[in-house]
This record gives structure tokens, sequence and C-alpha cells, in this order.
């Protein structure tokens, strides 16, 4: 009975949200392409200058024309939509590659490293925000927060390089530049991401035990004499889990979207690498490309948030759905 | 809660395990790994065909590709795979080829294949064709005679840029491996990642020593160091200045030589301030280069006077400002450029000494440059305002948006003097962004354009960049090192001025 | 008052007087520090830690100490500038969205989607360009990108604010609209809101450094710790003071703007116990 009611609902919510997808895009690549060109510079001025060599005006304004540059900005825009609409997203200016399959190529990549780092937040972030909240006030409660500014206060590179020195070069454990997509390559760039995330989550996940702990029914059980660790994983960590989940389905967002910095010190052949360098070489139809990528993945992840909230938490599941 | 420890160890555990299981396994013997920056698209370097954009570096600097002439030390042509040239008239060279030289695919290289190579190169590659100006090429045997459309006197030089690797035309792979002359052959290739190579038996240069050779793309400066410090690659090129001195120990060996890529600054002349020649003399005598390359750049810089390194043929003999902070102050005083309301800074009519230094950060020795210029022309009452921005392009095309212009310059890529002066300070160059103008240099540019003979070339060169120097349109600050950093044990790895040459058949690991 | 609550409210005093006194020494950095955090002493290069430098100096020879205090106007002031920008934007937006609602909140949720779903590289480079480089222009960046997470956040709160009894009895005593969201509304968003701008001060100092790398940001010489440091990465192995020093500014001054925030939450939330 319940079932059915259900289902017709989820099914509308869906299509209604994948329709609110196409004027989305559409903005957002119009968004993309005007300030692209807004940054000044472009491909061609971009090459000129890594390459340190000077060419004439006329050569430029060949490559330029080669490109289709030298057109109105608006016959640019609808001569890309054109191409995605019929399939077809262009080839890099840089590599010559064609823009879906470079992207395509990456995603294990960002994949792996992905879910590697969140698991590895869930490993850290879970038990450790637990102990500081059952531990509350006691020194091993300051340490971990004391732990995790620290975590949270260094910026990524600087973990990488610290993280690469000590296992890599000291001890002698994992390798300095990937091997290839494998998880003995993925391990020190996703801890890298993983000590920045869990520095966040552990504060979350004792902030959110901690609410739960000071409710009424934890009272209540622990004067009927419900032992204390049956209480919490019971029901106060279930409570924190949907806390965390919630949290990490927005940082799968920035992880899917490559992680640039961290992917070009560990040589991790990632989507976000790909996105940088695009944007530094003003490598218009990867950037197009990207942008597109990640409007579709949030768009995707808020969508799938909001229909697997209300079964964690049955709260939620009489409110309406957040827009 | 023991239990949530427990687990948590375990993991822990599990995962320094997985790691020290998959420990890489120490190379075999006979191998060698470069890691190298350069080897990606952001370099134009989209492989190892010499005839698509810049990926003829690749192909000249991993052994692939050999060219007709090479450059000496001194940036000065000499034969490779020709044995000799002569030239027949103003506009026809004669080429002899190298007898008993191999393609790596089996070919015997001949003036068929010269001709055929050349064609190619100059129908797809514009750079080429714009340089060579080739008309016309006939073979006969192990000669080949261009013709050239117009009198050309950097024929040689450009034809021993690495866009003028002979290939087999014929034997390229559907994806992208050219068969070239060198000591080695490309096996595999992911341009931005790696390329591997293995030995040509057949080399007519000595034999190659390494059974297996991999490029390895590192484009973190960081990375770099550390794949090198933790013996993943046997050698670097292009490590970041700052980390050199972790290598200098009796563990490594590192190999530098003075590049013709210099930092220079660009004087706007229609800036008001700086159409002033006292002014622009005073702040070429407030910089200190000599802190700047020696301090700053840890030496991996040398000080520089004119566009050229005083190692090139054409490099040395001409005099710029010295450091003088007391005569530039002299000279602003002269010109009327005092400071008197005693905030350090000198004014004239009103107006501060305030320059505008446009510049960008993708080269990290830029903004040190600007923050060095800043900090000695403050001590001559001089204001700069750094504006350093990746949009810089697009800014230096508004004589308004600056004073000064610097940037980084390759300006002698092919050993010719030539293409610095028309590309950067002729009334047609393309990167005269200051608007330089000098009715002396137009007229020995026009000479220089005519002349053939290389000693007079290079008295020519020399006299032009002294006249910049005295107009003092430009300063040249630095001229960069480019390193190679080798662990101990490995020979025949040296850098040369040009940047082109890396891996040769002298290449050993003992 | 409970013995609770009398130390919630000292640890507020004392973490306020703390960040009093670091934006006081950063405020009057130049008179504090006997040295030009902008003089170059090639003599003086790369010194480590030493009673003259306590925290060395870098490759132009100049005091850290110094320049991490000088530093600090920039790092310090234009992450709260970013912060409360991003919270007076974000409140008023969430605000018409949740008491208006209708086509005012389908529009701004839509704007809000738009922001969120854009690549943050990509429109920091488009407007810093726009806004011709400087600090200015990356805070606008920053701004454009991050105020979606606040009207969500006042937006959810002020639906639930707008349905509770409190406001149904102020509505049905005959207050004006305007009078019930300054009088009602606003001061129970004022928790949720400073708790996350807190939090965010330390973001946004590091967002602010990922953008200046970039030459987006503050311009060489001013002092910028998060280009201070990552200027210097190649220097870690040789030189680590260079790196630390900035860095350490960094973990404090974070520190102390989370523990403020806990604070501050504490206070205004007491039922919810959630600090030491």
């Amino acid at each position: 009975m319940r079932k059915r009611v259900l289902f017709p609902r989820t099914a509308r919510v869906v299509l209604r949200r994948l329709a609110l997808m196409i004027p989305l895009l559409l903005a957002i690549t119009l968004l993309s392409f005007g300030m692209m060109r807004l940054a000044g510079s472009d491909v061609v001025l971009q090459r000129m200058e890594s390459t340190g060599t000077v060419l004439s005006q006329q050569a430029l304004d060949d490559a330029r024309a080669q490109l289709g540059l030298d057109r109105p900005f608006w016959q640019q825009y609808l001569h890309w939509l054109c191409g995605v609409l019929r399939g077809d997203m262009g080839v890099s200016y840089v590599s010559g590659q064609e823009v879906f399959s470079a992207i395509v190529q990456r995603l294990p990549a960002t994949l792996l490293l992905a879910s590697l780092a969140v698991a590895m937040t869930v490993v850290i972030a879970l038990p450790l925000g637990i102990l500081a909240a059952v531990c509350r006030g006691r020194a091993i409660d300051w340490l971990l927060r004391a732990a995790s500014f620290v975590g949270g206060s260094l910026p990524n590179f600087f973990v990488a390089l610290v993280l690469m020195y000590l296992f890599a070069i000291r001890l002698r454990l994992l390798p300095v530049i990937s091997t290839g997509v494998n998880l003995t390559s993925a391990l020190l760039p996703a801890l890298t991401l993983a000590i920045a995330m869990s520095a966040r989550y552990l504060r979350q996940v004792r902030a959110a035990v901690l609410e739960e702990l000071a409710r009424p029914y934890v009272a209540g059980a622990l004067a009927r004499g419900v032992p204390f660790c049956r209480v919490l994983w019971g029901s106060v960590l279930r409570s924190a889990l949907g806390t965390l989940l919630t949290l990490l389905a927005l940082s799968i967002g920035s992880l899917l979207g490559g992680t640039a910095i961290v992917e070009s010190i560990f040589l991790w052949d990632g989507v976000g690498k790909l996105a940088v360098d695009a944007i530094q070489m003003r490598d218009y139809p990867i950037i197009q490309a990207y942008v597109m990528w990640m409007a579709i993945l949030y768009s995707v992840l808020n969508l799938v948030t909001d229909l697997v909230s209300p079964l964690l938490d049955p709260r939620l599941r009489a409110g309406e759905a957040p827009a | 809660m023991k239990r949530i420890i427990s687990l948590f160890c375990l993991l822990l555990a599990c995962c320094l395990l997985a790691g020290c299981a998959a420990r890489a396994a120490a190379r075999r013997p006979g191998t060698f790994a470069l890691g190298d920056p350069s080897f990606s698209a952001e370099h134009e370097i989209n492989g190892i065909d010499p005839h698509n954009a810049y990926s003829g570096w690749a192909c000249i600097r991993y052994g692939i590709g050999e060219t007709l002439f090479r450059y000496s030390d001194r940036m000065e042509v000499q034969p490779w795979l020709a044995s000799g040239y002569e030239r027949l008239d103003s506009n026809t060279w004669r080429i002899t080829l190298r007898d008993g030289v191999r393609f790596t695919s089996g070919r015997m290289l001949d003036g068929a294949a010269v001709k055929e190579c050349l064609e190619h190169l100059i129908r797809v590659h514009d750079r080429a064709r714009a340089d060579l100006k080739i008309a016309g090429i006939q073979a006969d045997g192990q000669t080949v005679t261009i013709t050239t459309a117009e009198p050309n006197p950097a024929l040689l030089n450009n034809l021993s840029d690495p866009y003028g690797c002979i290939i087999d035309l014929q034997a390229t792979t559907a994806d992208g491996l050219v068969a070239g002359t060198g000591p080695y052959r490309a096996v595999e290739m992911l341009p931005g990642q790696r390329l591997e190579l293995e030995p040509n038996r057949d080399y007519w240069d000595g034999t190659p020593q390494m059974e297996h050779i991999t490029v390895r793309t590192i484009s973190d400066g960081d990375t770099l160091t550390m794949a090198l410090q933790a013996g993943e690659i046997d050698a670097a090129y292009g490590l970041p200045f700052l980390s050199l001195p972790i290598f200098q120990n009796g563990g490594y060996t590192i190999s530098s030589a003075a590049t013709s890529r210099v930092l220079f600054v660009a004087m706007n002349f229609s800036s008001p301030v700086l159409q002033q020649q006292e002014v622009r003399r005073a702040v070429a005598m407030g910089i200190d280069k000599q802190s700047f390359a020696q301090v700053l750049l840890g030496g991996n810089g040398q000080a520089a006077a004119g566009p050229f390194p005083a190692g090139f043929a054409f490099g040395g003999g001409v005099a710029a400002p010295e450091y003088d902070p007391q005569a530039a102050c002299a000279l602003l005083e002269q010109a009327g450029w005092v400071d008197t309301d005693g905030d350090g800074i000198r004014e004239k009519d009103g107006q501060q000494l305030t320059l505008r230094w446009l510049t960008y950060p993708s080269r990290q020795e830029l903004p040190l440059l600007a923050e060095s210029a800043q900090a000695t022309l403050r001590q001559i009452g001089i204001e700069v305002s750094v504006l350093s921005t990746a949009s810089h392009t697009s800014l230096r095309a508004d004589p308004e948006a600056w004073d000064m212009y610097a940037s980084a310059l390759v300006t002698a890529p092919t050993g010719d003097p030539a293409y610095f002066f028309s590309s950067c300070c002729l009334d047609g160059s393309s990167a005269n962004h200051g608007g330089y103008h000098s009715d002396a240099l137009e007229a020995l540019a026009g000479e220089l354009a005519a002349t053939f003979d290389t000693g007079r070339r290079n008295r020519l060169a020399v006299q032009m960049q002294q006249q910049i120097l005295d107009d003092d349109a430009y300063i040249f600050c630095a001229h960069l090192e480019m390193n190679l950093v080798a662990r101990a044990g490995v020979t025949g790895l040296t850098a040369h001025p040009c940047d082109y040459y890396e891996i040769t058949a002298a290449l050993q690991v003992e | 008052m409970s013995r609770r609550a009398c130390r919630v409210r000292l640890r507020l005093g004392v973490l306020l007087v703390l960040t009093a006194l670091l934006l006081l020494a950063v405020v009057f950095a130049r008179q504090i520090c006997p040295f030009d955090p902008y003089a170059h002493d090639y003599a003086a290069a790369l010194l480590p830690p030493c009673p003259a430098h306590p925290l060395g100096t870098d490759q132009f020879g100049r005091d850290m100490l110094a320049r991490v205090l000088v530093g600090g106007q920039t790092s310090i002031f234009s992450a709260l500038g970013l912060v409360g920008v991003l919270t007076l934007t974000g409140t008023a937006a969430g605000l018409v969205c949740g008491w208006a609602g209708g086509l005012w909140d389908t529009l701004l949720m839509r704007l809000a989607d738009l922001c969120l779903a854009f690549p943050g590289l990509v429109a920091a480079l488009g407007i810093a360009a726009l806004a011709n480089g400087g600090s200015a222009g990356a805070v606008l960046a920053l701004a454009v990108i991050g105020w979606p997470k606040y009207a969500r956040l006042v937006r959810s709160h002020t639906l639930t604010l707008r349905d509770s009894d409190f406001v149904a009895a102020a509505k049905l005593a005959g207050e004006s609209p305007a009078f019930v969201v300054v009088r009602h509304i606003l001061p129970n968003l004022a928790g949720p809101v400073l708790v996350t701008a807190a939090l965010d001060v330390g973001t946004s100092m590091m967002e602010l450094a990922g953008l200046s790398f970039l030459g987006l940001g503050a311009q060489s010489p001013a002092a910028e710790w998060g280009s201070m440091m990552s200027g210097s990465r190649s220097m870690l192995q040789l030189y680590p003071w260079v790196l630390l020093a900035p860095g350490l500014a960094i973990f404090l001054t974070t520190a102390l703007f989370n523990l403020l925030g806990d604070a501050v939450r504490d206070v205004l939330a007491p039922e919810q116990n959630t600090a030491g």
C-alpha cells in the first residue's frame, strides 16, 4: 500500500529534476563560455608563451581562424552547442584528442581516488569522532580536536609533500610517482585528501553524536538499564552515520570533479588535472565538457541525497524535499 | 569502544601492508628512467612526430631523430646527418648526406628520403615553412639541392631546429611512432605520460648502451625532486632550482648550461616617464642582476648583458649599464627627479616617480625578479607597482596599462641572432610591445638579412645588441640555466646550451 | 545562572580577548616587529630560526616573523571580508526565499543551483580577470560561488521558524511582517549563521590562498599566508621554516576562529552543550 503511493511520487520528483537539468546545463555552459573569454588570452597565445617563442601576427591570426576563434562569440557558442546535440563534443585545442574520450579515459582514475578517499575518511573520522564525543572534555577529546584543527588548516600540497617525503623517501614504503591506476599508487593521494576531509568531519561527527547523546531517549534508555554500548551502537551511531553521509555526498561531488593539486603532485591522471591544465591553456572544448560534467554530477548527487536522506532519517519523510 | 579502536587499527594496518607488498620493485640493470616536465601537450609536445607543432623537441631530445646539421656548444652550425654543404648562389644550397646511415625502419638515408621528409614538413608545418622559405628540393643520390624563394642566410640554422629531424615518412605508425636515425627508437608512447625507448642496433655513430629507456612526464617540480631522491628515476631534466642543493653531494652529478632563455624587461616607449632616457638608464642601473642570479636563482642563472649568453658565438662583447645606485640617483637628479616631500620617492612637477611592472607568475623566476627590482629601485627613489597576472597577454597589448613588461623568451632557438631582433625590436615585430623604434637598428637589420658570412653576421648582431642597450630599450636581467641531474654512475648525460640534446649514444649507467 | 553557563561565558570571553589580541598584533605589525617586512638583505638570506629572527628569514633575507604579522593583514581581513559578504548576501537571499516563498524562492534557488554547480576555478578566472587582479577580485569570485550555502541554511531555518508557534502568535498579535522578521526570525538565525561563519574563516583563508597561487589574489611583495606557503613549497626539504611560519599562523588563526564558533554556539544554544 505504502509502496504504491511512494513510487509514483519518487518517479515524478526524478523526472522533474531531470527536466530542470536542461536549462541549468544551457545556462551554465553559456556562462562558462563567456567567462573564459572574459579571462583574457586564448589557447594560441598560451601555447606561444609556454614554448617561449614569438609568432608573427599573421601566424596567430591563422591559428585562430583554424580553431574558429575569430568568429563572433554567439556563433562560436551555437557551433559548439550544435556539435554537442549531435553527440560531438569537439577535440582538444591542445592535444588534438577527442574531448569525450579524454574525459572518459580519466574517469576510472578519478573514481578510484574519490572512493578510496571517502572510505579512508569514514574509517578515520567516524570512530575518532565518536571517541571524542564519548570522552568529551577529557585529554583525548582535546587532543583529537587539536589534531583536527591541524589537519584542517594545512594546505593539501603541504600534506602531500610531507606524506611523500615520509612514506616514499624516509620509509621507502610507497612510490613517489604513480605506476598506473592501482591501489598502491592511490594510497598516498587518497590519504592526502582524507586527512583534510577527516579533520572537518571528525568535528561534525562529534557534534552529531553529542547532540544525539543529549536527547531524552538516551537518558531514558540508560535509566532503564540498557548498556551504554547498546545505546551507542544502536541509535546514536545510526544518526551520526546519517549526518556523515549527507556531508560526504557534498564532498563526493568535489572529489569527482577532480582535485587538481593532489592529482598533479602524485602524477595521478584524473579529471581535475585535465581541467586545470585546460583552464590554464584556455582549451575551451575541454573546459566546456568539464563544466557540463560538474553540473550533471551536482544535479545527480543532489537528487540522490534528497531521495536517500528520508530513508535514513524517518523525521524527514513527512517534510517536503528541499529545493 | 575497544571494538572501534581495534577495527580502526586493523584497517590502518591493512593499508600499510598493501603498500609494503606492492612496493615498486627495483628496476632491472640496463634500464634508465628520465623524469622530464616538458614531454606534455602544455609545451605543445603531443608526441614525437617532428612535423607536429613542437613535438620535434621530444624526437631530438630523447635520441630518436637527428637533423642534417646540429649546434655546437657555442651554437655554431656543424654537419650531422649531412657531411657537408655548398652554397651555389644566394638562393641555392647543395647538401651532401652522410653515407651508411639507416633509419630504424631499415631504409637507407638518401636524398630521396630527405626530399620526401622536408617536402612534407613545409606542407604541414607553418613555422617551418615560414622559417625555411624553401621553393623547391631536388634529390640526386646522396645530395639534396634546396632552392629558397628569397635569400635565407639562416637556412642551415633553421634546418637544425628540432622540426628538421629527418624521419622515414613511410614508416610512421598509426599511433604516431616515427622512425628516425638516432641511437634509440620509440616502442610505446602515451603523450603527456610516458615514452618507452629501445636501442637502435644499427646506429651509425657508436653503440647505444641502454637496453631500455623510459621517459616519464613529471610536471610538478617537487614530485620530480622526490622521484629522483627515491631512486624511481635515474635522472631529471629541469628540476626547480630551489631543489638543486639537495643533490649537491657525491650521490649525484649536476650538468648545467646557460641557454638563450632570457628574463628581460621591455620599456614602454609610449609611457611619458619612460620617454626620458635618463629614467630608462637609471632603471637599468638600479636592478641588481648579479644578486638576483647568484642569490635568488641560487646560481641557476647568469647575470645577462645582452639577449644572448656570453658563451654564444654572437653573445659576448656587449656592454650593459652596471648596477650602480649612486650613478642612477645622480642621473635622476640631473633629469629633475628629486624627493621633495621626504617619502623616499622622487617627484618632478608634482608627479611621483612610479612605474607599473607587468609580469606573469607561470614562470617561477619572474615574480622573484619583480620583487628584487622593486626593492632595489625603491632605494634609488623609484616606486615600482607590480602586476603579476595570467592575463598579461591581453594587458601588454594596451600601451596605457603598463610601463615595464618583464617576460622570458628563448632568444636564439636556432643559433641565429636575427630571430630575436625580427620578433622583438623592429617596427614590424609582433612582440615589440613597447613600441621601440631605432633608425640605426632598422638599417642594421636590413644588412643582416642580406649577409651570408657567419663571422660578419655575428659582428652585426653584436652591433645591434649594443644599439638596443645604448637606447635602453630593454634590460636583459639573467640567462636561465637548464640542468640535468643524474644519480652517480650515470655518464654521458650533458646539458647543452640549445636545450635540445639529452639522450645520446654516450649515455651509460655503471 | 548555572556553573556550566558561567564557564561557557568565561570561555567565550577568553577567546574574544585572544582574537582581539591577534587582530591588534596584525594591525600594528609594523610597530611591533623591529624588521621591515619588505627590506631585502641578501647577506641574511634563508637563515634558520635564531634569536634575532625567531621564525628565520626567506630567500630575500626578509624576517619571517615580520612577514607573517604583516601577511595577517591581508589574510585575516580578506577572509573576514569574504565571510562577511557571504553571510550578508546569503542571509538576505535565504530570508527572501524562506519568508516570501513563491516565485522569488524558485528564482533564487535556481540561481543558487547555477552557482553551486559552476566549477569554482572557471568562475574565479573569469571574475578575477574582470576585476583586474588583486585581492578584491578573488574575494568577489569566492563570494559568487559561496553565497548559496548560506542562503540554503537560512532558508531551511526560516521555513521551520515561519511555521513555529511564536511566529504564528506574533502574526496574530497584528505585528507587521518586517517586524516579525527582524524581531523573531533574525535573532534565531544568528546562532547557526554565526557558527558556520566562524568555521568558514579558516576555509576562506585557504581558498583565497589557492587563488593567489594562480596569480588571482594578493600581489607580490604583499605578504599573504597562503601564497607565502605555496610560493615556497620547493623549500620544504631544505628550508622548512619558510613554509612552517605561515603554516603555523594559519593553524592558530583557524583554530581560534573555530573555537570561537563553538563557544558562540554554546552561549546561544545552551541546551546542545556540544563543546567540552
